[in-house]
C-alpha cells in the first residue's frame, strides 16, 4: 500500500518533468550554498592541527592611527606597542608576536612563492605543530637572534631530498639558517599557521627589535590560560591602549587596535569595512543575515514560482478530487511530493558541493595554489546540511504544499465550474 | 438513480448573498440522457457539481447511486465519485503537465485494486474508443479543443463510472467536434451509462431522452 502510494507519487514526480527538475535545481543549489558558506565559515572558525586552540583565541592584527579628524592610518601591529603595551597585561596569557615574508622557491619546474613565518618561541606552546625531527626554537636562541630554523617537510624534500637536514643550513632570501626541525606541512588553509619555514622574528633579514613604532608588521596571537575569560582580555588590553592614548604627545593622535577578536569576528573582519575597529559582532550578524538571505534566493525564486503556479496547480487539485482523491490523500501526496524533491535535491546538493569544494577549494579559502595542499578534513557539516534540507522543506511546505492545500480545501466546484462568463 | 430533494445553495460573501439554486427537486433513472438548460448564471453548473458530492447544498439531500450524500466524510465522497461518477468539464481541465495518457489514468490512481499495467491498458483502450491512440503521448497543449474534450471523455470514462455529469462538453467546440464528442456520449448512453449534461445548444438538448430547464436557481420545466 505504502510502496504504491510511493510509486503514485514518483510517477507524478517524473511525468512533470520540467517542474520537478526545477524544484530540484532550487533545492541543491541552497543546499549547495549553504555546505559551501558552512564551509567557508568553519574554515576560518574551527580548530584544528596545529591551530587546535582556535576556537579559544584572539587576535590583534590591525592598529589604526587617526590623527586630528580625517587622516586615518591602518597597519598591522608595530613590535613597541605589542611589548610595551599589549603583553603588559595581568595575567598574562600566552602570546605570541608575528609577522609572514614571502621567498621564492623553483621547485616543480617553476618559481613558487612561499611563505614564512616569523615568530617567537611561545608560538610552539600556542599551536601544536608535529614534529617529524627535531624541535622548535627555545627563549635563549631567540634572545641572541640564533640565525635557527624549523621547515616543513616539503621544505626539507626539496632542500636535502633524503639526506639529514638537521644542523645543516639553507639559504633564504641570502641568509643562512641552521636547520633545527622538521614538521609535518601545514594545509594551506590554516591561515596563523600555515608556513613552509620559521624563525625567530629576531633573526630575520631586517631588525625589527627596538623600533619605535606603535604600528608595523606584526600581529599578536593571543591563548587565554587557566581559565582566563577572552572578556577579561579584552579589557584589560583596552585599558592599556586607553593609557597609551594618554601618554602620546599629540592630543590630537588616537591609537586604536582591532580587538583582541576571536576567530569569527576575524571572519568577518574579512567582509566587514576595513576601517571598523569595534562593533564587529554587529557586522558579523549583518553579514550573516545577507549572506543567508542570499542563500535563500533559490529558495525564494522556487516559492515564487509555485506561487505563480498556483492557479494551475489549484485546477489540478481540483480534478484530482473531482476524480476521486480525498483531501488527505492529497495533503499526504503534496507532502510525500516535497519530501522526496528535498530529500533528491539534498542529495544532488551534497554531491555538489562536494565537487564545488573540491574543485573551487583554493578560491573559496583564499589560498595561493603555491601554498601547496589544503585540509578539507572539515568539508562536510551534517548539522548545517540537516539545516539545509530542513530550509528547504519549510521553504517547499511554504509554497508548494500549504498554498496548494488551501486551493484544494477551497471549493474544487468552484474552480472546475467555468462557464460563459 | 439520481434523486434531489428541496435542493438549496446559497452563495454567502460578506456583503452579497445569491441564490443559485432554490427547491429542486428532480429524479434521474438509471440509464436516462438529460439535457440541462438554462440562462447563464441560472444554477446549471451548481446542480452538476452539487449533484456529483462536489459541493455541498445549503439545504437539501442528494441521493446519487444508493449513496445518501448527506454526512458523508470527505474521504468517502472521494471515494464515491472515484467509483461512480465521470465528470466532464466545459473548460476540459486536463491537466497540462500530464501527457495524455496520464491524464486518463489519473482517476484510476485513486482507485482501490488497479496494476499499474491494468491501469495502463485500460487508459489506452478509452484513448482508442474517443480516436485518440495516436495521441497518446502528446500534452494538453499540442491538442486541439475537440481532441482535448475527447481526452476529457475518455479520463471521465475510464474509471468505468455508471453517471456521467457533463458541463458544457460541447461549449467550446465547433459543430464538428461537438457532434463527435455527442456521438461518443450517446454511445457510452446506449451501453447503459447515465449522463447528465448542461448544454445551451436546443439542437443537442434535443437528441437527448429528456429537458430539464432552469431559471433563476428553479426548475422551470
Ligand atoms: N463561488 C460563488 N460565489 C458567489 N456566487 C456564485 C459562486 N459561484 C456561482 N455563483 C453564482 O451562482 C449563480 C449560479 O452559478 P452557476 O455557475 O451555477 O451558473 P450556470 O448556470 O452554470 O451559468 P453558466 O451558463 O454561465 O455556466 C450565478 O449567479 C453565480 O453568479
Ligand atoms: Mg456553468
Amino acid at each position: 500500500m505504502l510502496l504504491n502510494y510511493l510509486k503514485i507519487v514518483l510517477k507524478t514526480l517524473l511525468q512533470k518533468k520540467f517542474f520537478s527538475a526545477l524544484n530540484l535545481f532550487g533545492i541543491s543549489t541552497t543546499v549547495m550554498i549553504i555546505m559551501v558558506a558552512a564551509l567557508v565559515f568553519d574554515n576560518h572558525t574551527a580548530p584544528r592541527a596545529p591551530e587546535v586552540y582556535l576556537d579559544k583565541m584572539l587576535f590583534v592584527q590591525r592598529v589604526k592611527t587617526t590623527h586630528g579628524d580625517d587622516w586615518i592610518t591602518l597597519n598591522g601591529v608595530g613590535l613597541k606597542l605589542i611589548d610595551e603595551y599589549l603583553k603588559k597585561i595581568e595575567p598574562k596569557p600566552l602570546m605570541s608576536a608575528s609577522t609572514t615574508e614571502v621567498f621564492e622557491l623553483y621547485a616543480s619546474g617553476r618559481l613558487q612563492r612561499k611563505k614564512m613565518i616569523l615568530t617567537e618561541p611561545s608560538f610552539w606552546s600556542i599551536y601544536q605543530f608535529s614534529f617529524q625531527e627535531g624541535r622548535p626554537f627555545n627563549l635563549s636562541e631567540f634572545s641572541q637572534h640564533e640565525p635557527v630554523i624549523v621547515i616543513s617537510r616539503m621544505l626539507r624534500d626539496h632542500f636535502f631530498g633524503s639526506k639529514a637536514a638537521i644542523g645543516q643550513t639553507i639559504t633564504i632570501r641570502t641568509k643562512e639558517y641552521r636547520v633545527i626541525g622538521i614538521v609535518d606541512n601545514v594545509p594551506a588553509n590554516c591561515s596563523h599557521t600555515y608556513a613552509d619555514a620559521w624563525i625567530p622574528y629576531t633573526a630575520g633579514a631586517f631588525d625589527f627589535v627596538g623600533s619605535d613604532d606603535l604600528d608595523g608588521g606584526f600581529s599578536l596571537d593571543i591563548l587565554p590560560v587557566n581559565g582566563q575569560s577572552s572578556e577579561s582580555i579584552k579589557m584589560a588590553m583596552a585599558e592599556s591602549i586607553r593609557r597609551l592614548n594618554i601618554g602620546l604627545h599629540s592630543s590630537d593622535t588616537k591609537v586604536y587596535i582591532s580587538g583582541p577578536e576571536n576567530s569569527m569576528e576575524l571572519f568577518a573582519r574579512g567582509y566587514a569595512d576595513h576601517t571598523v575597529f569595534g562593533g564587529l559582532t554587529d557586522y558579523l550578524v549583518k553579514w550573516v543575515a545577507a549572506l543567508l538571505l542570499f542563500m535563500m534566493l533559490p529558495s525564494v525564486n522556487l516559492m515564487s514560482l509555485n506561487i505563480t503556479r498556483i492557479r494551475e496547480r489549484a485546477s489540478e487539485m481540483a480534478v484530482r478530487k473531482a476524480f476521486g482523491a480525498s483531501r488527505m490523500r492529497l495533503f499526504g501526496q503534496l507532502l510525500t511530493e516535497n519530501i522526496i524533491l528535498t530529500l533528491v535535491g539534498g542529495i544532488i546538493g551534497l554531491v555538489l558541493s562536494v565537487v564545488v569544494i573540491h574543485v573551487f577549494s583554493y578560491q573559496l579559502l583564499g589560498v595561493d595554489v603555491d601554498q601547496g595542499k589544503v585540509a578539507l578534513g572539515i568539508q562536510i557539516n551534517y548539522y548545517v546540511f540537516g539545516f539545509a534540507l530542513i530550509t528547504c522543506l519549510v521553504f517547499g511546505l511554504l509554497s508548494g504544499v500549504l498554498p496548494a492545500l488551501r486551493m484544494s480545501k477551497l471549493n474544487p466546484a468552484e474552480v472546475l465550474k467555468g462557464g460563459s462568463k | 438513480m439520481i434523486k434531489l430533494s428541496n435542493i438549496q445553495k446559497v452563495y454567502r460573501t460578506s456583503t452579497i448573498e445569491t441564490v443559485a439554486l432554490e427547491q429542486v427537486n428532480l429524479e434521474i433513472a438509471k440509464g436516462e440522457f438529460v439535457s440541462v438548460m438554462g440562462p447563464s448564471g441560472c444554477g446549471k453548473s451548481t446542480l452538476l457539481n452539487i449533484t456529483g458530492l462536489l459541493d455541498e447544498p445549503t439545504e437539501g439531500y442528494v441521493t446519487i447511486a444508493g449513496e445518501d450524500g448527506h454526512g458523508l466524510s470527505d474521504k468517502k465522497k472521494a471515494a464515491f465519485r472515484n467509483r461512480h461518477i465521470g465528470f466532464v468539464f466545459q473548460n476540459f481541465h486536463l491537466i497540462n503537465e500530464l501527457n495524455v495518457l496520464d491524464n486518463v489514468e489519473l482517476p484510476m490512481l485513486y482507485a482501490r485494486g488497479i496494476t499499474p499495467s491494468e491501469r495502463r491498458s485500460r487508459a489506452m483502450r478509452v484513448l482508442e474508443r474517443v480516436g485518440l491512440s495516436h495521441r497518446m503521448k502528446h500534452f494538453p497543449t499540442e491538442l486541439s479543443g475537440g481532441q482535448s474534450q475527447r481526452v476529457a471523455i475518455a479520463r471521465a470514462i475510464a474509471g468505468n463510472p455508471s453517471i456521467i455529469l457533463a458541463d458544457e462538453p460541447t461549449g467550446n467546440l465547433d459543430s464538428h467536434n461537438g457532434e463527435e464528442v455527442m456521438q461518443i456520449l450517446f454511445d457510452l448512453n446506449r451501453e447503459g451509462t447515465t449522463i447528465v449534461m448542461v448544454t445551451h445548444d436546443d439542437k443537442l438538448a434535443r437528441q437527448t431522452g429528456r429537458i430539464m430547464r432552469f431559471f433563476d436557481g428553479r426548475q422551470v420545466l
